[in-house]
């Protein structure tokens, strides 16, 4: 029987990014919050024994036990999915922060492009450029409407970079194809070690336009609006994985939790792990959250008059499930909506260099990288292309940790003296530069529950359908021998590129913690699960921010995008929570 | 922390022309002892075995010591006695596609969900769907050891241990290529792909854990090991030559380090503010500088409880992106990118 408890006004699932901007501003707005996190705390000092690969980066510290919850996976509908029963191409999270704490800190702004790509590509290739199995859509709110959140997202954490669009001015030294910015970025760029110095020279001799990637590694000490005070980026290469000793990378723990905490409205209660959202249909909201605490196994009821969704794209999708909040998504009818538009990123373009002279590698940080743009987006002509979009391109210097860094040439064997001889030599003097692929949304790739295989509680899991498309092996095809034409002008002596995407989706070898969709945003209820404040259409005080909002997945890191959305939440959930209404009407 | 006279915050003294100043010789280092009293998990057939195997996978050689010296099968031993080894965060539960519901592998009261009528036995998993034996790495390595010596037996009529090194390397080749046909419940590149991971884990993972004794592993390598607890390459990080590490620091150096420092290390946890961390860690440069030499296997609390695979059965541990080089596959960083 689960206690109940008193009722308040906002609850967060979840209490990372996007569970910490909306616990804080709606806290400072007076609201009474509480913000539940199946996970533990963490914090700075904690990091001070940090740099240990193992522990962190392989035996996964910081991430979620997979054996109280985890995800199956297929690649079609035909097969069976099986369980992920350990770690391998995505790790989501868990604890106070959540992928914040041990994120990179590549924080990006998607293309103006991203949030209209459907009418954009109608209106310049015409209708038939978009496959009629790719479920393309706009996202409901433009660039321009998203900026303000960007900007306020960008001077809360303290990113570092260069502008290259001021006002519609194009900066020298930023990226000229970024949609433009009301301001510069708070801190100027990281510094930019010899390996960067590579890229920059040879992209710029082939006519390219790189800069220095934006990053939430400080590039120097910070104190932000909110007087949170962050430290400067040491570049000690232990980032991806780990937290930060020095306060430098930004996140969740040293920015807008705290800041919460201060206001007296704000209550995080750890080992809390969310269930169900208790969902009225017919009165079309939700009542509060079911969860259960972690260490005692009581079950509690929250009550609230709004609440937030706020826990990992997949979580999030789950939990919408879970509570039979939405149609789920039907990929034989093409109806229904939660679910539907699951987006991955696509790696596979990539270039790796060895040199005859060393670099060093061992220095670095998450989001110490370098950039061009010039294959994202729409910002080469597709006309005579078989693909839509692109990916951003870059060299990051994230810290050759010894591990997993034994890089030889591909006819060297993977072990033995050999493999020695060569992994040792090459160790400091191999550089690999990748096109983070934008993966478009395609009508059997989704998300739903598992038939079979159950969590800790014997809930469904999450069941994960998905596969590359002809768009995907394409856009490889494209990208990757450009890779290999700069690795070869960066000096390498020899150049091996990967410019084919062969076989299926494989959830082995680690790719990226990018995954997105499934509660997408648009205008139309029939397409979308929440409106362009993240509010759902069937449950009007319930807000889902997060990657789980995104029609598709561009070709860049998704947190800056996902921090903005955060903000755009927070403020719907304001003046829901004064108007006790829907804030967008659909088309 | 010295630059080129300057100096900075933490705790590595790099001078841009040294090389190995600490004085230690790595090719001084002796094989491991290996003795009962010494393992946790493996019996000292076991232990032996693995020993020999490792030896081959990261040989001692003219490149200077290998796996034998810095003691990977210790490391191996512990992981297993350690809830990586046991699973622990790994999801378990059936049914396990492709095993038959009736094996001495599968546990009873598996549980399964609504769907448990689909026949999970007749089902191949497909390579993409990643790890689907019903065991754990400890399992793994009980039941794998036993078919190489059986393999070894059916072909050579002598233990792996006792074959001359060329036969072992065809024997670990075979293993990789799946070639090895007395194993059952697993298959023989899976239990290659651990084997080879854990190797290099134990070669390169900090001494608490085990193995890479004296640090030998980040020698080779010319790999500093910590920067410091509030180390710092901020100064030298854009510097155009190589600069290699002048001493080597393990995690042990870093928690002494942290008790010099006081309950919160200098760091006022609740500003996340690091401007006085920053100047207790100046303070402390002088000491800061790592113990060469002080680097025992049981330094420090050895593994922390993390666990969860190693990558799946194809990655190399799932690797920082940018460097995921195939385990198994030989190949060269194919991805690099970062979250």
């Amino acid at each position: 029987m689960a206690q109940q408890l008193d009722p308040v006004d906002v609850v967060t699932v979840g209490v990372g990014w996007t569970g910490g901007i909306v616990g804080k501003e709606l806290s400072e707005a007076g609201y009474e919050v509480v913000g539940l996190e199946r996970g533990g705390e963490v914090s700075t000092e904690d990091f001070l024994t940090v740099h240990d690969e193992l522990g962190y980066a392989l035996r996964y510290k910081l991430m979620q036990d997979l054996s109280k919850e985890t995800i199956t996976f297929r690649n079609n509908v035909d097969q069976t999915a099986l369980p992920m029963r350990r770690y391998g191409a995505f790790l989501p999270g868990t604890g106070v922060g959540g992928a914040g704490v041990h994120w990179n800190g590549q924080t990006w702004r998607f293309l103006p492009y991203d949030f209209q790509i459907r009418s954009h590509t109608i209106e310049r290739y015409g209708r038939d450029a978009i496959p009629e199995n790719m479920m393309l859509q706009d996202w409901g709110i433009t660039y321009e409407e998203l900026e303000p959140y960007y900007d306020t997202f960008e001077y809360m954490a303290g990113i570092s970079g260069a502008a290259g669009n001021l006002q519609g001015e194009t900066q020298e030294a930023g990226n000229p194809y970024e949609g433009a910015r009301a301001r510069d970025y708070p801190l100027p760029p990281m510094e930019t070690p010899p390996a960067l110095e590579r890229f920059i020279e040879a992209t710029e001799n082939l006519g390219y336009n790189p800069f220095m990637a934006p990053s939430a590694n400080l590039s120097e000490e910070y104190t932000n609006p909110d007087g949170a005070q962050l430290g400067a980026c040491q570049y000690c290469g232990f980032c991806e994985r780990f937290g930060c000793e020095w306060g430098a990378k930004s996140s969740p723990i040293l920015t807008v939790i705290p800041v919460a905490q201060r206001t007296g409205n704000y209550e995080l209660r750890t080992h809390s792990n969310v269930v169900e959202l208790m969902y009225d249909e017919n009165a079309g909201r939700v009542t509060g959250v079911r969860y259960v605490d972690e260490q005692t196994g009581d079950v509690y009821e929250q009550p609230a008059r709004s609440v937030a969704l706020t826990a990992y794209v997949l979580n999030n999708v789950r939990l919408l499930l879970l509570s039979g909040i939405g149609e789920p998504y039907d990929p034989e009818t093409g109806e229904g909506v939660v679910g539907k538009n699951y987006c991955y990123q696509n790696f596979q373009a990539s270039a790796t260099g060895f040199f005859d002279e060393q670099f060093n590698l061992y220095m670095g940080a998450g989001a110490l990288g370098a950039s061009i743009d010039d294959y994202n987006g729409d910002n080469f002509d597709h006309a005579d292309l078989d693909f839509l979009h692109g990916g951003n391109v870059a060299i990051s210097q994230t810290g050759d940790r010894p591990i997993v860094n034994n890089p030889v040439q591909e006819d060297v064997p993977s072990w033995g003296s050999e493999f020695k001889a060569r992994s040792l030599e090459n160790n400091h003097s191999t550089l690999s530069i990748a096109a983070q692929g934008a993966v478009m949304p395609f009508r059997r790739n989704y998300l739903d529950l598992d038939p079979t295989y159950t969590d800790q509680y014997g809930n469904p899991l999450l069941r994960m359908t998905f596969d590359w498309r002809p768009q995907d092996r394409n856009l490889v095809e494209h990208i990757g021998p450009q890779l290999v034409e700069i690795m070869e002008e960066m000096g390498a002596e020899t150049v091996e590129g990967n410019t084919s995407l062969e076989g299926s989706f494989d959830i082995v070898p680690y790719q990226s913690t990018h995954n997105t969709g499934g509660a997408i945003m648009g205008s139309d209820p029939s397409q979308s699960v929440v409106n362009s404040y993240l509010q759902c259409w069937d449950a009007e005080n319930l807000f889902i921010p997060g990657a789980s909002a995104f029609p598709h997945n561009s070709g860049y890191n998704p947190t800056g995008t996902v921090g903005a959305l955060a903000y755009r939440a927070a403020e719907g959930m304001q003046r829901y929570l004064g108007d006790q209404q829907m804030l967008v009407s659909p088309v | 922390m010295k630059v080129g006279g300057g100096v900075v915050a933490g705790g590595l003294a790099i001078d841009p022309e040294g090389w190995f100043t600490d004085d230690f010789d790595v090719d001084q280092m002796q094989e491991v002892e290996l003795e009962p009293e010494g393992l946790q998990y493996f019996t000292i057939e076991q232990a032996e075995l693995v020993h020999a195997m490792t030896a081959r996978i990261y040989p001692s050689d003219e490149n200077g010591p290998g796996a034998p010296e810095a003691g990977v099968v210790y490391f191996i031993d512990r992981q297993l006695n350690d809830a990586w080894g046991r699973g622990e965060r790994w999801y378990m539960d059936g049914p396990f596609a492709g095993v038959e519901p009736v094996t001495p592998f599968v546990e009873e009261g598996d549980r399964a969900g609504p769907g448990a009528e689909i026949a999970f036995e007749n089902i191949e998993p497909s390579a993409t769907q990643g790890w689907q034996f019903p065991m754990a790495p400890n399992q793994v390595y009980d039941h794998s050891l036993d078919y190489v010596e059986e393999y070894c037996q059916n072909e050579y009529g002598s233990s792996f241990v006792d074959l001359d090194p060329g036969q072992q390397d065809d024997v670990i080749e075979s293993l990789q290529r799946g070639e090895v046909d007395t194993f059952r419940g697993v298959t023989p590149e899976a239990f290659f792909r651990m084997l080879r991971q854990n190797t290099l884990e134990g070669m390169f993972a900090d001494p608490m854990y085990g193995g890479n004794r004296e640090m030998v592993g980040w020698r080779l390598k010319n790999f500093p090991g910590t920067p410091g607890a509030l180390g710092s390459y901020r100064q030298i990080i854009d510097q155009e030559e190589y600069v290699a590490p002048e001493e080597y620091r393990s995690i042990a150096d870093d928690v002494d380090q942290v008790a010099d420092l006081g309950p919160t290390g200098g760091v006022d946890p609740a500003a996340g503010n690091v401007t006085e961390a920053a100047n207790v860690s100046e303070e402390n440069a002088t000491d800061g500088g790592g113990d060469p030499t002080g680097n025992s296997s049981d330094g420090g609390n050895a593994s922390d409880g993390g666990n969860a695979s190693d990558g799946g059965n194809a990655s190399d541990g799932g690797g920082s992106d940018g460097n995921v080089a195939g385990e198994g596959g030989g190949g060269a960083n194919s991805s690099g990118h970062s979250h």
